[in-house]
C-alpha cells in the first residue's frame, strides 16, 4: 500500500507541479496590464471567437453524427466510429496537414472551392474554426453518442404516441434526456478547441487578429516577451481547469 | 380493427361500446399487438382501420391513437403537468392553455393538485399511472390503448386505481382496449375478453361467457377448472389424449367438457357407487387455497381436484402416491368445440 | 523566470534532436543551420530559435557551443559573461521565395506589395522576420502578409506546398520553392556568430569543433547550403 502511495504521488507531481510552477512564476503585479496589451487581447478576443465558433460547427454536425452511430447500422460502422475518433489521438500537426491536403489551396476540395467568397480557408478566422472543429468534434461525438445509446428509447415511443413529429421528440424528449452526456462532450470539445495550436499554426498560419489564437500568442511570445506567454498562459490553465471542475467527473457522459 | 402481423395472426374487432380486454399468456403477443396498434412496430401484412381512416401507413405521431403504458413512462424532466400538456404542446396548443387543460385532464383522474408541479420521480406507483392515463387522454384519442396498466402498482394502491381507469374509461368516447395478464384486471375493466395465445386469437367473446364456456386450456387455467377437448360419440367423450369419460349431453361431434375441481371425488382404492367415470391416478402436486386443497392429479386423463384438508389428511395423500379418481357424468359440463 | 519556462519547453523539445556520441560535444544552434550543420557533424545538436538558444544558455543548459542567427543574441550572452569570445563564421542573405516557376511574376521586393498577393513572412520576433520587414522598409514597400510564422522554415514550406504565393526567407531556406534574388543594395545580411560557452564541461571538445567549423570542412558545408562565409 505504501508502495502504490508514493507512486500515486508522482504520478499527482508530475501532472500538477508544473501548472504549479507556472503559477508561481506569473508576473502577478503586472498581469492585468499583460492582459489588457493589444496582442493579448487580440488573442483572447479570437481565441474566444473561434473555439464558440468551432464548438457550434462541432455540435450541428456532431449530433446528427453522433446519432447515426448510435441509432443505425451499416457495414462500415464501426470503422466510421474509429475514424472519428481519430482526430483525438493524431499530432495536431497531422490533422493540420491533412486539412492542408483537403482545404488547401491546392488541396482536393481546395483547388475547386477557390472561388467562393471566403475560400481558400488557410490563412483565415474561418480557418482557424475549421481546424479547431477537426480536433474538439470527436469529444462530443463520443460523449453524444454514448448518451444516446443509454437514453431509453420508449420515452421516444411514448412521445410519438402522443403525437409529437420526430424533430419535436428529439428537441423535448431526446436531447433533454441526454443533456448530461451533452454538455459534458460539449465542455471538452470546447475546452480542446481553445486550447488546438498545432492543427491551427500548421492550417491557418499565425496573423494577429485574424488567425493568432492564444495558445499561438503564447508560443510567439515565449520568443520575445515571455511575461504575456505567461500570462496568457494562465488564463488558459484558469478557464481549462473552471471547465474540468465545472463537470465534476462525468468525463464522457456515463 | 382488423390486423394481421408478424409473427401475430390476429383479426380483431373492437368497438367503442364496450372495453376489450386482450389476454393471455406472457409472450402470446399482447403487447406486440398493441404496439402495432400504436404504430410503433410495422404490419407485415393487413391493415388497421378505426372508423373510416387506415391506419397502417402512419407514423405512431400521424395516428389518433394514445397508450398509457406498462410503467408509465412519464418523461422524468418534465413535471406532472407538463407531462400531460406534452401532447397538447406536440399538437401545437400554447403553453399556458395546454397547461390549463392538463390540469383539468389531473383534477379528473384525482392526482393531489399539490403533485401537479412534482417531477415523476417523487409520484407513488399509484400517482404516476394516473398521470400517465390523463397524459393519454388529454390528447383526446379515437383509440386508447392501456398496457398491463395495473402491473407496476403495488397491491394497496391497485384497487384505488382500477377504480379511477374504469371511471376514466367509461367516460371517454374512445375505442379502448386494455391489455392484461391477470384475470382480475381484465374483468375489473372490460365487457368483453379477446385471448390471445401464441399469437393467435383462441377465443373471444363477452366476459361471462369466456369464463364460463373456456375454449382454451390457458382461460380454463384462469378461471381454476378442468377443460377437456374430444368428440362426443354415443354417451361417451373421447378425449384427445386417448381416455374417454362417460357424459351425460344432446351434444354431438367435437366438444369441450369442463369439470369443476369440486365435482372431483378422491379414494384410495377404486371407488363403488354410481359414478360413471373412474380411473387411477398419482397425486403430482398439492396446494393448499384458503380452506381447500387443490389436488393436480397426473392419469389418463389428468385432472385437478379440490378437497377439503381434513379429506386429503384422510386419504393420506402425498405427492407421488397413488389415488383414484371419480366423477359423474352429470357433473361433466359439455358444449361444441 | 522565462529561462524555467523555456528550458522546461525546450529541453523536452530539444531532447531527441541530433545523435549521441558519447562524451561528445553538444551545439546549439539557430534553425537555420540545420542542414548544414548536421553535413558538417561532429557534434550532438539542438536547433531552435535564436532566443530560446539564448534562454538555454542562460538557465545553464548543458551546452558547450551556441551558434546564434544574428549578433544581438549573442552581444546578450556576451555582456552575461556566458560564452568566450565569438567569432563569424557564416553569413546569410534574404531572398524571396515564390511558387515554383514564378507563376506570378514576382521580379522582386516591389512587386510583393502587389494587392491579392498572399505573401508569408517570419514574425518579427523570429529574426529572419525583423531582417525581412527591415528590407521591406528600406525597399519602402508595404507587404500585408496573411502570416506571420514563427518560424522561417515554416514560410518556406508555405510558399513550396502552394499555400501562399510568397515569402522572404534566407537563401538557405528556399528549399523546394523557386527563388527571386533580392539585390546587395537592397539585401539585410544575417551575422552568424559561433562562441564556446563558459560552462562548458568540455573545453577542449568544444574549442575543437568551433576550429573545424571555421576551418575548411566547416566551410565548405556552410558554402554548399548556400551560406555566405567570412
Amino acid at each position: 500500500m505504501k508502495r502504490v502511495a508514493v507512486l500515486a504521488g508522482a504520478g499527482a507531481a508530475l501532472l500538477v507541479l508544473p501548472l504549479a510552477g507556472l503559477l508561481q512564476r506569473a508576473p502577478w503585479s503586472t498581469i492585468g496590464s499583460e492582459l489588457a496589451a493589444p496582442e493579448a487581447r487580440e488573442a483572447l478576443r479570437l481565441s474566444l471567437v473561434c473555439s464558440a465558433g468551432a464548438l457550434a460547427v462541432a455540435v450541428v454536425l456532431g449530433l446528427p453524427l453522433a446519432w447515426v452511430l448510435a441509432r443505425s447500422s451499416f457495414p462500415g460502422r464501426s470503422l466510421l466510429r474509429a475514424l472519428v475518433i481519430l482526430p483525438m489521438v493524431l499530432p495536431p500537426v497531422v490533422g493540420g496537414v491533412g486539412l492542408l491536403a483537403v482545404f488547401g489551396r491546392r488541396g482536393l476540395l481546395g483547388a475547386h472551392l477557390g472561388d467562393l467568397p471566403g475560400f481558400p480557408l488557410p490563412f483565415t478566422t474561418a480557418g482557424v474554426v475549421l481546424a479547431q472543429a477537426f480536433v474538439a468534434m470527436p469529444f462530443l461525438v463520443v460523449a453524444a453518442e454514448a448518451g444516446l445509446r443509454q437514453v431509453d428509447r420508449r420515452y421516444e415511443d411514448a412521445a410519438a404516441t402522443l403525437g409529437a413529429r420526430p424533430w419535436h421528440r428529439f428537441r423535448t424528449v431526446t436531447v433533454p434526456l441526454i443533456a448530461p452526456s451533452l454538455v459534458a462532450g460539449a465542455a471538452l470539445a470546447w475546452a480542446r478547441a481553445l486550447g488546438e495550436f498545432g492543427a491551427t499554426v500548421t492550417f491557418a498560419g499565425s496573423l494577429p487578429g485574424r488567425t493568432r489564437t492564444l495558445p499561438t500568442a503564447i508560443y510567439a511570445g515565449l520568443q520575445s516577451r515571455p511575461e504575456s506567454a505567461v500570462a496568457l498562459s494562465v488564463v488558459l490553465l484558469a478557464v481549462s481547469l473552471a471547465v474540468l471542475v465545472g463537470l465534476r467527473g462525468r468525463w464522457l457522459g456515463t | 380493427m382488423r390486423l394481421g402481423a408478424l409473427d401475430l395472426d390476429v383479426s380483431l374487432h373492437a368497438g367503442t361500446g364496450e372495453v376489450v380486454a386482450v389476454v393471455g399468456p406472457n409472450g402470446a403477443g399482447k403487447t406486440t399487438l398493441l404496439r402495432a396498434l400504436a404504430g410503433l412496430v410495422r404490419l407485415d401484412r393487413g391493415r388497421i382501420t378505426l372508423g373510416d381512416l387506415v391506419l397502417d401507413d402512419l407514423a405512431p405521431e400521424q395516428r389518433p391513437v394514445a397508450v398509457v403504458f406498462q410503467d408509465g413512462l412519464l418523461f422524468p424532466h418534465l413535471s406532472a403537468l407538463d407531462n400531460v400538456a406534452y401532447g397538447l404542446r406536440a399538437r401545437g396548443a400554447g403553453r399556458a392553455g395546454a397547461r390549463r387543460r392538463a390540469g383539468e385532464w389531473l383534477e379528473r383522474v384525482g392526482l393531489d393538485a399539490g403533485h401537479a408541479a412534482s417531477r415523476p420521480a417523487m409520484l407513488s406507483g399509484g400517482q404516476a399511472q394516473r398521470v400517465a392515463l390523463a397524459r393519454a387522454l388529454a390528447t383526446e384519442p379515437a383509440l386508447l390503448l392501456l398496457d398491463e396498466p395495473l402491473s407496476a402498482v403495488d397491491v394497496g394502491a391497485k384497487a384505488q386505481l382500477r377504480r379511477v381507469l374504469r371511471e376514466q374509461l367509461a367516460a371517454t368516447p374512445a375505442v379502448r382496449v386494455v391489455v392484461t395478464h391477470d384475470p382480475v384486471d381484465a374483468m375489473a375493466l372490460a365487457e368483453r375478453l379477446v385471448v390471445l395465445e401464441g399469437g393467435r386469437v383462441t377465443q373471444q367473446g363477452p366476459l361471462g361467457e369466456v369464463t364460463t364456456r373456456p375454449r382454451s386450456a390457458w382461460v380454463a387455467q384462469l378461471a381454476g377448472l378442468n377443460l377437456f377437448r374430444g368428440r362426443v360419440d354415443a354417451g361417451r367423450l373421447l378425449l384427445d389424449g386417448g381416455s374417454a369419460l362417460s357424459v351425460a349431453t344432446e351434444v354431438r361431434g367435437p366438444a369441450f367438457a369442463l369439470v369443476h375441481p369440486r365435482a372431483v371425488t378422491l379414494h384410495r382404492a377404486r371407488p363403488e357407487g354410481s359414478a360413471r367415470n373412474a380411473w387411477a391416478g398419482q397425486a403430482a402436486g398439492l396446494h393448499l387455497e384458503g380452506d381447500r386443497v387443490r389436488v393436480q392429479v397426473e392419469g389418463t386423463p389428468p385432472i385437478v381436484a379440490e378437497v377439503t384438508p381434513a379429506a386429503a389428511a384422510d386419504l393420506r395423500l402425498a405427492e407421488g402416491g397413488e389415488v383414484w379418481i371419480s366423477l359423474k357424468a352429470t357433473e361433466v359440463d359439455v358444449y361444441p368445440a | 523566470m522565462r529561462r524555467l519556462i523555456v528550458a522546461l519547453a525546450l529541453a523536452l523539445a530539444t531532447a531527441g534532436c541530433g545523435t549521441s556520441d558519447g562524451p561528445g560535444v553538444t551545439v546549439a544552434a539557430a534553425a537555420s543551420l540545420t542542414e548544414a550543420l548536421e553535413a558538417l557533424g561532429g557534434a550532438t545538436f539542438g536547433f531552435a530559435g535564436s532566443q530560446q538558444l539564448v534562454a538555454q544558455v542562460e538557465a545553464r543548459a548543458p551546452v558547450d557551443v551556441v551558434a546564434t542567427a544574428d549578433t544581438a543574441a549573442m552581444d546578450r550572452l556576451v555582456r552575461g559573461g556566458l560564452v568566450e569570445t565569438p567569432a563569424t563564421f557564416a553569413r546569410n542573405r534574404l531572398a524571396i521565395a515564390v511558387e515554383t516557376g514564378n507563376p506570378d511574376r514576382i521580379g522582386g521586393l516591389a512587386d510583393l506589395g502587389r494587392t491579392g498577393l498572399k505573401v508569408v513572412l517570419a514574425d518579427p520576433t523570429v529574426p529572419a522576420g525583423r531582417y525581412a520587414r527591415q528590407a521591406l522598409d528600406w525597399a519602402g514597400v508595404v507587404v500585408q502578409p496573411v502570416s506571420l510564422e514563427l518560424d522561417v522554415k515554416a514560410v518556406a514550406r508555405k510558399v513550396a506546398s502552394g499555400e501562399a504565393d510568397a515569402g522572404i526567407v534566407y537563401v538557405t531556406d528556399v528549399g523546394g520553392a523557386s527563388q527571386v534574388d533580392i539585390p546587395e543594395a537592397a539585401n539585410v545580411v544575417a551575422t552568424y556568430p559561433v562562441a564556446v560557452v563558459r560552462a562548458t564541461g568540455n573545453r577542449a571538445g568544444a574549442q575543437a569543433w568551433v576550429d573545424r567549423l571555421l576551418g575548411p570542412a566547416g566551410r565548405s558545408a556552410l558554402a554548399a547550403h548556400g551560406f555566405g562565409l567570412p
